[in-house]
This record gives C-alpha cells, sequence and structure tokens, in this order.
C-alpha cells in the first residue's frame, strides 16, 4: 500500500495557502490547508502520524500562531509533529518566542517559490529518520 | 512624518517583496504613470509608537498580473476572492517587512490584519487629520501607489521642529 504523508499549510491567506501547497506538492507530499489556529489543530486531530510538517503563519484570526504552535505542543498526540513558522513577523523577540515554543524553523516572508521549497526540504531533511518518506511502501 | 527613514523602510519593503514573491523589479518613479479607473488597495492599520495606516493601491489590471504572478497563472484564471486576498497579502507582507525595520524605533508600531478596499488610489489627501506621504512606483508588471498616513507623528517630528 502506498502512503504519502501530508504537510500541513496553516494561512489565512487562500493565496498563500496554494503557494505553499504548490511547494509541498513538488516535494512528492500531500497537502493540507487550514485558515487559522482552531481549523489547524482539528486538521492535525484528524490525520495524527500522517503530518510530517506544519507550515504556519503568524498572524491569523481566530488563533494566531504562537498560539496555534503553544496548542500544539501542549498535545500529546500532536507534540512531536515539526513546526516551521512562515510569517512576517521577523523581528528578533518574535523569533526566539517561536523557538521557546516549540517552532523547529523560521522562515520569514517574502520569499521565492526556491527559497520556500529548500527550506521545506531542510526541515523534512532533519525528520526523514523518524517518518516514512513520501510515495515510499508501506 | 515626513521622517525619510521612516518611508525608505516602506519603500525597501515593496522592492523587497516583488523580487522575492514576483522576481521582477519595482522602483519609484518620478514620473508616475496617470492612470484612470479603478484601483484595488491593501490596507494595513498602524498601532504603537506609530498609529496610522499603510495603503498599498493598484490599477485593476495591475493587480491581476501581481496576484496572478505570484500564483504562476494567467490573469484570466484568477477569481475575484483570490485578487482580493493576494492584494490583502501584498499588503501584509510589506508592512511586516517594514514593522521588523522600524521595529527599535520611534516609530515602532503593531500591524492589523490587512483589509482591501476598491475605488480610487488611496492617496493622502483621501483622509484629513493625519500626516500622509504618497510615493509611486513602476514595474514590468504596471504601475503601483504606496501611501502611509500618520497621526501626530511620534518624537522625531518634534525633535525636528524645535
Amino acid at each position: 500500500m502506498t502512503t504519502t504523508l501530508k504537510i500541513l499549510a496553516v494561512d489565512d491567506s487562500l493565496v498563500m495557502q496554494r503557494i505553499l501547497s504548490e511547494a509541498i506538492e513538488s516535494l512528492g507530499y500531500q497537502p493540507l490547508r487550514a485558515s487559522n489556529g482552531e481549523e489547524a489543530i482539528e486538521v492535525l486531530k484528524q490525520n495524527v502520524g500522517n503530518v510530517a510538517l506544519v507550515l504556519l503563519d503568524w498572524n491569523m484570526p481566530v488563533m494566531d500562531g504562537l498560539n496555534t504552535l503553544r496548542s500544539i505542543k501542549e498535545n500529546k498526540l500532536l507534540a512531536d509533529v515539526p513546526v516551521m513558522m512562515v510569517t512576517t513577523e521577523c523581528e528578533k523577540q518574535h523569533v526566539v518566542d517561536a523557538i521557546k515554543a516549540g517552532a523547529k524553523h523560521y522562515l520569514t516572508k517574502p520569499f521565492s517559490a526556491q527559497d520556500l521549497a529548500v527550506r521545506i526540504a531542510e526541515c523534512l531533511g532533519d525528520g526523514l529518520s523518524e517518518h516514512s518518506h513520501p510515495n515510499s511502501e508501506a | 512624518m515626513s521622517d525619510p527613514a521612516f518611508v525608505s523602510a516602506f519603500v525597501y519593503s515593496i522592492e523587497k517583496t516583488m523580487r522575492s514573491m514576483l522576481g521582477t523589479t519595482c522602483r519609484m518613479s518620478s514620473n508616475p504613470e496617470v492612470t484612470s479607473g479603478r484601483y484595488l488597495s491593501g490596507v494595513v492599520y498602524l498601532s504603537g509608537r506609530a498609529n496610522g495606516r499603510v495603503a498599498l493601491s493598484f490599477p485593476l489590471s495591475t493587480a491581476q498580473r501581481v496576484v496572478a504572478g505570484m500564483l504562476g497563472i494567467a490573469p484570466a484564471e484568477l477569481s475575484d476572492s483570490l485578487l482580493r486576498d493576494g492584494i490583502a497579502e501584498m499588503a501584509n507582507i510589506v508592512a511586516g517587512n517594514a514593522k521588523a525595520l522600524l521595529a527599535d524605533t520611534p516609530y515602532a508600531f503593531r500591524i492589523s490584519l490587512p483589509q482591501v478596499t476598491q475605488g480610487q488610489s488611496e492617496l493622502p489627501a483621501s483622509r484629513s487629520g493625519q500626516h500622509g506621504v504618497s510615493k509611486h512606483f513602476e514595474s514590468p508588471l504596471g504601475p503601483l501607489v504606496m501611501a502611509v498616513w500618520l497621526e501626530q507623528a511620534p518624537e522625531v517630528d518634534a525633535q525636528k521642529t524645535n
């Protein structure tokens, strides 16, 4: 049986969701999408064990990225999923807050498509020993 | 409000965002192309030591080319909702980068979630009681206008006028 690991793109911008999804697909992963933190938590709960990475915006309605990150890390079922912040928030204090809350990587907007793909691949490279590779035989 | 460092942060952010997201140049224009018709504007409110708002205004055709370029599709394939969403995201990215550049200055601010308006271009004269400045840009995708308004500017202006 063929399994494809998933990557969750969380951003209130539909355009940014599509940009992230294209990069995810280009790397052979299946994109999942959410528009805010609450939606993201629900999607993660429905896909426990199948999400290789979360790409997380900071400024969003309903639940912002930092609180979403904290919720993920406080949930035993979800805490192991690596998170990369993808955000315009690039002051030093924001980066420190995100890393303290458990973010593994940090990418600031704007970025090129190539930068995005490279950074996602770097994140996944860190975790490939713990997860099956996309499209691998289960 | 006319502090060049404040305005330059937004100018730099626009040029960087167009280069990174669209792979295109974008430069300030001293002889702006006058474009009639409707504009789509992404507006972000600023609050903190500096209070006001910034607007990125695109003629409709420029807006379509910019958002289509972000998505790698033809302008004709864009829905209205995607077009507005893309312009909002552009404004968000530009304001966010300017915010970081100005974080340790008297102009430090937080940003709101972006909004989109449609109509005439957003120019400082359209709102009274605030200090505004606008800058015109040219890019291969078409012209655009950046306008920034501040309520009474922080200490920087006071020091300069004393």
